[in-house]
């Protein structure tokens, strides 16, 4: 009876009907609509003054601590990236020539090589021919060496292959000892190591040997010569000439 | 008024004005339900509870129910889990919390509001909410919950089976079981008044 407001029309009067022939069913249908009336107009417990600041002011905390936190972990994050970014740059710094530059382990197993040739060809002394069966011709025009220092005279020159690539060989001798002048297509990692023009120089077992990256070669000076008497080779190297045979 | 949806989004972004707002006007309703629930002693603390778990999980607000729904029904599970504690605790959630009929007459108490300055009808009414609080105490929680959220607090019975967790059907009959008991336990008083019970006609609504 107490949901007889959702009753359907037909069903709500079948129940009045019945209430109106029924006084037990009709004092407990008053009853409870005399129940819902009081339950619906019971004064509402009103809360105490202050329970709104109350709430307000831990929400008002908890957001303040979010926030410090929020600031707290973006400052340990960013510390963390700089401390990494100092870290990245000082591995860069002491350890860059090698991790920067992949070229490295190829161009020492060049110098190796060029150096490995130069001092085989120069320990049986004179040097023997390279090319008895006069040679094969190049696969790139040559340059050659406009100026050596003085007492050198030149011996002869030639194609040889150095690892995977094929490098053009000028030998030159003052009576003692060989100057080799190496001419090879460059790489990749020969780009990255030298600037273009401008000469590398180390020594190794006190040969000097002296590099340079021109026109998309790499010239390799290798002999005892003095710094400069390298340089001045690699400086007077004689433009390619397309029609040129090495024999 | 700005919508709850506004407000909850506001609030989200850190904006506790936003949240104040909301508070304000739902905080009355919950604590009025607290004190029907689990009485007057901890409903202060409950309220608070309530609305720090709703900041809490504003994000979980989708927007398809209302915003009072939503916060209604995490008051009603505060609720029941403080009901619960207390058992655990061997008390008796509303043994603490008797009507005190003279401190409800002492000026400027918080518990309910006066709706009438009339002496004979003040006493009456005094003495109505005594006995319609008992009543309630005397419901089980599942049924007082129906009875409070629907009667008292006009929620509709699709909103209260959300807020409590069961089915419309499983509100239905929890409400005619609970009305049943509160007509017996008020009979007396029910048959005596004819008319409405708080200076109230008792039109039919």
């Amino acid at each position: 009876m107490a949901a007889a407001g959702s009753l359907t029309p037909a069903r709500r009067q079948r129940l009045e009907a019945h209430l109106a022939c029924c006084p037990a069913c009709r004092e407990e249908q008053q009853q409870l609509e005399r129940l819902r009336v009081v339950l619906r107009d019971a004064p509402c417990p009103e809360p105490p003054k202050g329970l709104v600041d109350a709430i307000v002011g831990q929400v008002r905390f908890r957001e303040a601590n979010r926030r410090r936190a929020v600031w707290r972990r973006r400052f340990w994050q960013g510390a963390g990236v700089g401390v990494a970014a100092a870290l990245f740059v000082a591995a860069a710094w002491l350890l860059g020539p090698r991790l920067l530059d992949p070229s490295e382990p190829a161009f020492a197993s060049t110098v190796e090589a060029v150096v490995s040739q130069h001092s085989r060809q120069a320990r049986g002394w004179p040097p023997p021919p390279m090319w008895r069966d006069g040679g094969k011709r190049a696969a790139f025009p040559p340059a050659l060496p406009a100026w050596v220092p003085p007492g050198y005279a030149f011996v002869d020159g030639g194609v040889e292959a150095l690892g995977d690539r094929q490098v053009v060989h000028w030998r030159f001798d003052d009576g003692t000892e060989l100057l080799s002048v190496f001419q090879m297509p460059a790489k990749d990692e020969d780009w990255r190591r030298h600037r273009e023009g401008g000469t590398e120089v180390a020594e190794t077992d006190g040969l000097l040997v002296a590099s340079v990256l021109q026109r998309g070669y790499l010239f390799i000076v290798v002999g005892r010569v003095s710094v400069p008497e390298a340089e001045t080779v690699l400086a007077h190297l004689r433009p390619p000439e397309d029609s040129m045979d090495v024999r | 008024m700005e919508n709850g949806r506004k407000l909850v989004d506001r609030s989200l972004t850190g904006d506790v004005r936003a949240f104040e707002k909301l508070v304000t006007e739902h905080y009355g309703g919950v604590y009025a339900y607290a004190v029907r629930m689990i009485g007057v002693q901890a409903a202060d603390d409950v309220t608070q509870d309530v609305f720090l778990r709703a900041y809490r999980s504003l994000h979980t607000y989708r927007g398809d129910a209302s915003f009072k729904t939503w916060v209604q029904r995490i008051a009603h599970n505060v609720c029941v889990d403080y009901l619960r504690r207390r058992r655990r605790d061997g008390s008796d959630p509303f043994a603490v919390d008797e009507v005190d009929t003279a401190a409800l007459e002492a000026p400027g108490h918080p518990k309910f509001s006066s709706r009438s300055v009339d002496p004979a009808a003040r006493v009456e009414r005094l003495e109505l909410e005594a006995v319609l609080h008992d009543a309630l105490a005397q419901l089980s929680d599942k049924h007082r919950a129906v009875v409070v959220l629907h009667d008292m607090h006009g929620f509709s019975q699709r909103e209260v089976a959300a807020i409590v967790g069961c089915t419309v059907g499983t509100v239905k009959s929890r409400l005619h079981y609970a009305r049943r008991d509160l007509r017996q336990r008020l009979h007396p008083y029910l048959e005596r008044r004819q008319g409405g019970l708080f200076g109230v006609s008792s039109g039919s609504a």
